[in-house]
């Protein structure tokens, strides 16, 4: 008889089990288990599994029934009881929804960050080579590597399975036919590159795109720009009236979170014939990817890499340089070396953190206090009949409700703000993953966790009470809450003061970052590109574009003042022969300090008197001298790896051209020996000051100029203090975002703590009646009411002063240059607290004072 | 005293007709084969439940059978006080049918 066909589905026993009373248990599953058996046999498996449904189904709808009927008694009383409670309701959810709107954006606003590169197949075995470099103690970390470095990984490692050598170019002009646009995302890259970061192609074949050594591939928007609805592939593209390219391959746009953008790539091996070096050890500009096998530790392939290369390739770099391998989904997170944006992703989380839990507190808070009145209402359900469970079941459903009515307003609070949280954010794409699982998942999570907790103190602690004690002696039930309130009111403004602290500092440090002296003067400057013609007629353009009485002074400078320069080593008399120092090596024209107002703090600057200038004279800034310890600077000799030497005429003070987070680089100073030069007609600019009062007049010259001597490019010009205002872009927004959300928690904080003192002050209305007949003064009644809730918030200030000491001085240690963490500070955020909760207060406190002792009295 | 429902008195007299052998699987066949409708087991359930404890039936376990799944067997027995509330709900029925024309015989 007992054999596995006729024998009741598992699942069904264990749904009758938990359907069926207890008492009946055991029995009914004898009953189900004899006629499904039965049914099996003489009516086949599948009528008798339809039975079966059909009475589980019967059965749950019957007690689904009953539980609606109880739910609908629940529901009632939970929406009299925010009514009859307007203003407390309001509060409540109010504030709950806010918080939960708040850590929903954050929630966004942090998922869209851990988001980037993750669309490429086999993302978790692709990684970015890092070198440490290790200048005679002083180390850095770079992704700037030798294009001869990934050859040898990809030839002569055979755990890797690919890789591929990346690298942006200038900003350069393409043409086709009469469209003629400037490009800034032309990047150069390996014929692997398409295998190893696997970008989608709408068309062409990723294997073979870059394959020609004239072949280009460029994104949809380029299409479109260049070729509108005509088929890209096979098209020809005009690469800065050099060469025309050949459009092999059309890829998807690049997605906005991916750490490398471009819109154009060309193949590398270009370069063998205009620039050979480039592709040598010595040329480090190349970022490069592998992707390697599954069994590979990246860690220890590092090590192999750097002992390897150091064996086969001495002499490979002059400092003593190590590889190790960056994760690419830390590529937009991790700086390498150390920080990035990742310390925003926590520091967000935890801000979304606190804010959710301050709202949440409040909520708990509220909640209880009122649920203390609803004594009555638990000793009458009791009288007539309701047991204890029911009365936990109703407490944590109204509880839920709540909860829940919150969390469909924060929605829709979140679809709001979403477009203001991303216009301060800088992430003007971010939808709403409505659909999101996971969005989905943790939020629902937080309701419930908030639910319960919330509903806990009523649900448990109430619903014990006799129905005597519980319609006799209310009294009690508020003081027993009354003290684990307090807790959650110093939990909260310990948390809000902690904001307010850290929002002051932060404050303090981006503006003394931004208010730091530049060392050079941004505003009024314009700068255009050394293009063409213009490197070759540069004597003649200058003198021409100063004949403008617009235009202040002209100089040039071999690369934008804010990117990275030409990087040397240096060597000078007295130098200790251990110590290697690299320097950046800046190349100007005259009039270059005067032109951006920097000081030379001594000696003189360069001068068209002295002949020697030209080849060897260097102004050195006073990092410079710092860093080679000279005591006295002036005509000190210094000589270059070029071979070249040259004598210091000046020293310039410390100019902050790139974020002021990083310390300045010793910088010398060269004049440009030759403007017809391939590299400056590359990446040089012509930097001019302007008048003030008439800045498009200069510019409008300048354009002129242009038009005569390049008829072939477009003009283009930048101002310079946009390109320096841009560093500061991200820790702006970031600044801003952290001045909402701590205003928002403590605005949550004043909504619970308003809504607990007109709680307080109901409960008291009696007690203030009496003193009021008995003569207290307006100012006494509000002292009695506001003392209590003062002393909670000194409380807080004690708790929250070290605990906010102490994550501002970890935070600050990120920066070279930092504020001091000042006692006042500290003591002006414990004041605003306590003035803020004290108005919150005394709202109420003078509300209920001025109030009619007559009408407080009858109150019943 | 409240009369029986429709339920109560088709599955106390089923109980009574089935003597030894009334559970709830012979019960269920019972009344489905009488009333020829479908019945739920819960429904036999709910309405054995209410009978006990008005105390009309009593009941106690069988020994628990391999063709159940180990599980035993409740039997049901009709208490005198069943058997009176069965009796009362004949004569009201016996009442209101008497001297009825036109339903039954025509």
């Amino acid at each position: 008889m007992e054999n596995k066909s006729n024998r009741m589905p598992k699942i069904a026993e264990g749904i009758l089990k938990h359907l069926l009373p207890d008492h009946l248990g055991h029995m009914a599953a004898g009953d189900y288990t004899e006629i499904f058996a039965r049914m099996v046999e003489h009516e086949g498996i599948l009528k008798a599994r339809i039975w079966l449904w059909m009475q589980i189904l019967h059965s749950f709808l019957l007690s689904f029934f009953w539980g609606i009927v109880m739910f609908k008694s629940y529901i009632k009383i939970a929406i009299r009881n925010m009514r009859r409670h307007k203003a407390f309701s309001v509060i409540n959810i109010a504030g709950l929804a806010i918080g939960m709107a708040c850590s929903m954006l954050i929630f966004l606003w942090v998922q869209d960050e851990l988001s980037y590169d993750r669309f490429h197949e086999d993302v978790d075995d692709i990684y970015r080579v890092v070198r440490e470099v290790n200048q005679s103690g002083q180390v850095h970390h770079t992704v700037y590597t030798s294009w001869e470095l990934c050859r040898t990984l990809r030839e002569e490692f055979s755990e890797v399975k690919t890789a591929a050598a990346v690298n942006g170019r200038p900003r350069v002009l393409f043409k086709h036919g009469e469209k003629a646009f400037y490009e800034d995302g032309l990047m150069q890259a390996d014929i692997s590159f398409f295998q190893t970061l696997t970008f989608p192609f709408l068309a062409g074949d990723p294997q073979t795109a870059l394959l020609r050594g004239d072949a280009i591939v460029i994104t949809e928007n380029i299409a479109q720009k260049y070729f509108g609805d005509e088929d890209p592939l096979g098209q020809t593209l005009n690469w800065n009236n050099w060469v025309d390219l050949k459009v092999t391959g059309v890829i998807k746009n690049i997605p906005r979170n991916s750490h490398i953008h471009f819109d154009l790539v060309i193949n590398t091996e270009g370069m063998r014939n205009s620039w050979p070096q480039g592709l040598m050890w010595e040329t480090k500009i190349f970022r490069s990817y592998v992707k390697l096998s599954k069994t590979v530790d990246p860690e220890e392939f590092g090590r192999n890499l750097t002992e390897t290369v150091d064996q086969k390739y001495p002499g490979h770099s002059q400092f003593k340089d190590r590889f190790y391998l960056q994760p690419l989904k830390q590529a937009h997170l991790y700086k390498v070396g150390g920080g990035g944006a990742i310390k925003y992703v926590y520091i967000f989380s935890l801000i979304a953190l606190f804010v959710l839990f301050i709202a949440c507190i409040n909520y708990m808070n509220l909640a209880t206090a009122r649920s203390a009145s609803r004594a009555k209402e638990v000793g009458l359900r009791k009288v007539v009949g309701s047991n204890q469970k029911q009365l936990a079941k109703q407490f944590f459903g109204e509880s839920l409700f709540f909860v829940f009515t919150a969390y469909l307003l924060s929605l829709g609070l979140a679809r709001l703000f979403l477009p203001v949280f991303n216009q301060i954010a800088g992430k003007t794409w971010m939808v709403m993953g409505w659909l999101d699982f996971r969005f989905i998942l943790s939020s629902l999570a937080i309701v419930l966790f908030t639910g319960m907790i919330a509903g806990s103190y009523p649900a448990l602690y109430l619903s014990t009470f006799t129905a005597v004690q519980a319609l006799k002696g209310h009294m009690l039930a508020g003081l027993k809450g009354a003290a684990f309130r307090r807790i959650l009111v110093v939990t909260q403004f310990t948390l809000s003061i902690g904001l307010i602290i850290s929002t002051f500092l932060v404050h303090r440090q981006l503006d003394y970052l931004r208010n730091r002296e530049l060392g050079f003067n941004k505003e009024n400057i314009v700068y255009f590109p050394m293009k063409d013609n213009i490197g070759r007629n540069y004597q003649a353009i200058k003198t021409r574009l100063l004949q403008n009485p617009n235009i202040v002074s002209v100089s040039a400078k071999d690369r934008l003042p804010t990117r990275p320069f030409d990087i040397g080593l240096i060597d000078w008399e007295g130098k200790d022969p251990e110590q290697k120092l690299e320097v950046e090596i800046p190349w100007v024209d005259f009039d270059y300090f005067e032109t951006l107002n920097m000081e030379l703090l001594a000696g003189r600057d360069f001068s068209r008197d002295f002949a020697a200038d030209i080849r060897e004279s260097v102004i050195v800034n006073e990092e410079a001298v710092k860093r080679m310890g000279l005591n006295f600077p002036l005509g000190k000799r210094i000589t270059f790896q070029s071979g070249q030497s040259a004598a210091i005429i000046g020293v310039v003070k410390n100019a902050h051209f790139r974020s002021r987070q990083y310390e300045v680089v010793p910088e010398l100073y060269r004049l440009i020996p030759n403007f017809n030069n391939g590299e400056l007609n590359l990446f040089g600019v012509v930097i001019m000051k302007l008048q003030a009062r008439d800045i498009s007049a200069g510019v409008s010259a300048a354009e002129d100029i242009w038009a005569s001597v390049n008829p072939n490019y477009p003009f283009e010009y930048h101002f310079l203090n946009v390109e320096v205002d841009a560093f500061y872009r991200s820790e702006m927004s970031m600044r801003t975002i952290s001045d909402y959300f701590s205003v928002l928690a403590v605005l949550i904080s004043c909504l619970g703590l308003f809504g607990l003192a007109s709680f307080m002050a109901e409960r008291r209305t009696k007690e203030i009646g009496m003193r009021k007949v008995l003569g207290a003064s307006l100012g006494n009644i509000v002292r009695l009411l506001s003392r209590e809730f003062l002393k909670w918030i000194v409380i807080a200030n004690l708790i929250a002063w070290p605990a906010a000491y102490v994550a501002m001085r970890t935070w600050l240690q990120n920066y070279a240059y930092r504020v001091g963490i000042d006692w006042w500070i500290f003591l002006l955020s414990g004041i605003l607290a306590l003035l803020i909760a004290f108005l919150t207060v005394s709202y109420q406190a003078i509300k209920s004072a001025r109030s009619n002792p007559v009408e407080a009295l009858r109150y019943e | 005293m409240k009369l029986l429902t429709r339920a109560e008195e088709l599955i106390l007299l089923a109980i009574w007709r089935l003597d030894t052998n009334a559970y709830c699987v012979p019960i269920l066949d019972q009344v489905q084969e009488v009333s020829d409708k479908k019945w739920t087991l819960g429904s036999i359930y709910i309405t054995l439940h209410r009978l006990e404890k008005s105390g009309f039936v009593e009941s106690e376990l069988g020994i628990p059978t391999a063709e159940r799944g180990g599980k035993s067997k409740r039997f049901y027995k009709v208490t005198p006080a069943g058997i009176e509330a069965l009796k009362a709900i004949h004569k009201v029925e016996k009442a209101m049918w008497d001297g009825i024309k036109g339903i039954l015989y025509e």
